[in-house]
């Protein structure tokens, strides 16, 4: 009955996007500009051998498409719950949604549905990108570390995301979690540079940022075929992130969904 | 008859929020006082009228019922059951349909719409395809059902909400404004329905939370007086009058009256409102009028009329409408 409802979530988001017909198309026409950034990148860099990105085989091509890759799809994990919550709130269906025999968490995994695979098929676009560009082919690739780092990932985003959807269903809007994590994401978790170019107390920053990890073992198990047992450093931070956070963001939407009751605001926004 | 709901002495306090500083200083924020000790029972079967001025406490009302909105104080039973204790049991007896007409996904169609929530009610995937076709055509809108949404208008929309509530086969329903926004043409489609069809015809029992009295009129058997988050008086409409208002509404049928009469009887101590139709005291006019002591103030009244040369044809005592009711209520609150 949880499959079926999560994929009732995910066909009514899929007829909900196409109904609009040109936001669709730009969408889909947007998913050319990564190929566009990553090819001029390419003719910028392909050539030059930089240094402080040797560990990770020297292509900052290659190192930038994992980056963006884990931003985008932690940054998806992250806004989608707290997005739909927002949405179902402004259209008055939440109260109707939470009248009808589905578990909040399965509203919250149907909302993010659509969301993801939309992320996965950017995901996909970006690889393809690099495979016609640069020639990047992830040959070395250990694919299970891989899985299992986007696996972490997306539970540690995951809980932060169910932690900012509680601060929307108590605050309706201000959620000031999502917008502090993106932005430090995008500026200091090694997305566009390597984190040690930074200053020293900025990368003691860094390493407090989940993605800073995802990203570090993404990038080594994707590009250097690093085995499990060396991402150790990465993963295990990531795990301990998965294990605190998620408890905690699940008890804070509880939490939250009471003191909606209490106040009678599930309506409001 | 058996009380399928029943309310006992219950509260609800909303925290006033204006602002962030009511958040952080939450113990010294202060309260709105939406129910205060509300006690009533709802008969299974018929139409239920809740009803009261805007701000009196309906929504709040039917909210606690669904468990939305948890009571401050006080015990709700639905069917036996407590709402705060079973949630989910709770929804399998009843659906809470409201007018508001943006819960429904306007980009999708009326029957994407409903598929979509059969699946979330749990209706096995072998059936909601029928049980879709079978609300739609209940809902007379089986011609509409592949038409996206945002192109119905708004009394179909208040219709699929309605059916929406119907997938989920509950035993009561609960109408919060149904015609809210609707002309009125509209508005005596849907009631029409409401009684023919959902009450009739398939036996639910509804609640209706109104302010409409002409609605409340055509619908519902017993109704419950909400005024400030307390109930003012809960049975017939025809004894919910008489409960609330002592004073006796008359008509007094004319065949002449002359103008100086109407001052005189205005004068009268315990004769109220007085009113004639038409105004300018032609013949075969009404005089509408109501007396604190019928027995000694009619009487009097007459006598008046006829020393100063009217003719009266005929005496008799009309019901309060809700509206009189409403009004009283809100003019005694002010």
């Amino acid at each position: 009955m949880t499959l079926d409802k999560l994929y009732s979530f995910l066909w009514r988001d899929w007829q909900q996007a196409r109904s609009y017909r040109l936001a669709f198309l730009m969408q889909s026409v947007g998913l050319a500009f990564p190929l566009i950034g990553i090819f001029f990148m390419a003719r910028l860099f392909n050539n030059v051998n930089v240094d402080a990105i040797e560990e990770y085989g020297g292509s900052y091509v290659e190192f930038l498409i994992v980056g963006l890759m884990v931003v985008s799809y932690s940054g998806t994990a992250l806004r989608s719950f707290t997005g739909s919550l927002r949405a179902a709130q402004v259209t008055g269906s939440l109260e109707i949604l939470l009248l009808t025999p589905t578990k909040l968490s399965t509203m919250l995994f149907g909302w993010a549905l659509y969301p993801l695979i939309r992320s996965t098929l950017f995901l996909c676009v970006y690889v393809l990108g690099g495979f016609i560009v640069v020639g990047l082919s992830f040959s070395n690739a250990n694919v299970g570390a891989a899985v299992l780092t986007l696996g972490l990932t997306v539970m540690v985003m995951g809980s932060l995301g169910l932690f900012a959807a509680s601060f929307t269903l108590a605050f309706k809007q201000g959620d000031p979690f999502t917008a502090i994590l993106v932005l430090a994401a995008g500026m200091f978790s090694g997305t566009l540079y390597p984190v040690n170019v930074l200053p020293g107390w900025l990368q003691a920053v860094a390493q407090a940022l989940p993605q800073t990890h995802a990203i570090e073992a993404m990038r080594l198990s994707l590009l250097r075929g690093y085995p499990i047992s060396d991402l150790a450093s990465d993963l295990i931070p990531l795990a301990i992130y998965a294990i605190v956070l998620l408890p905690i963001g699940i008890l804070s939407l509880r939490l939250a969904m009471h003191q909606a009751r209490v106040d009678g605001s599930l309506g409001h926004y | 008859m058996t009380d399928v709901v029943v309310l006992e002495n219950v509260h609800k306090r909303f925290p006033k929020i204006s602002g962030y500083k009511d958040i952080a200083l939450f113990w010294r924020r202060s309260n709105i006082f939406a129910l205060n000790g509300v006690s009533m029972a709802v008969p299974a079967g018929g139409a239920f009228g809740i009803l009261g001025p805007n701000g009196a406490g309906k929504t709040t009302l039917l909210k606690i019922l669904t468990g939305l909105v948890l009571p401050t104080a006080g015990t709700v039973k639905i069917g036996g059951i407590d709402v705060t204790g079973h949630p989910e049991r709770i929804r399998q007896k009843l659906m809470y349909v409201t007018g508001e007409e943006r819960t429904l996904f306007w980009r999708l169609t009326g029957r994407q719409n409903l598929k979509f929530y059969a699946s979330l009610f749990e209706i096995p995937r072998s059936q909601n395809r029928r049980m879709v076709d079978e609300v739609l055509t209940i809902v007379n809108l089986e011609e509409f059902a592949d038409v996206p949404v945002m192109k119905y208008s708004t009394g179909m929309k208040h219709r699929l909400a309605i059916a929406r509530g119907l997938l989920a086969s509950p035993d009561i329903l609960l109408l919060d404004e149904p015609t809210r926004s609707l002309d009125p043409l509209s508005a005596r489609r849907l009631w029409a329905f409401i009684k023919d069809v959902l009450i009739s015809q398939l036996g639910r029992t509804v609640l209706i939370a109104t302010h409409n009295m002409e609605e409340a009129s055509y619908l519902c058997s017993r109704v419950a007086i909400l005024d400030k988050g307390l109930i003012k008086a809960s049975d017939t409409i025809d004894r919910v009058g008489q409960q609330l208002i002592n004073r006796s509404l008359y008509h007094i049928e004319l065949d002449t009256l002359p103008a100086d009469a109407i001052l005189k009887i205005q004068r009268v101590s315990g004769v109220h409102d007085v009113a004639l139709s038409p105004p300018n005291g032609r013949p075969e006019s009404t005089l509408e009028l109501s007396v604190d002591d019928p027995k000694a103030h009619i009487p009097q009244v007459v006598e008046l009329i006829v020393q100063s040369g009217g003719r009266v044809t005929h005496v008799s005592q009309k019901q309060r409408s809700l509206t009189d009711v409403i009004l009283a209520i809100s003019e005694s609150s002010n």
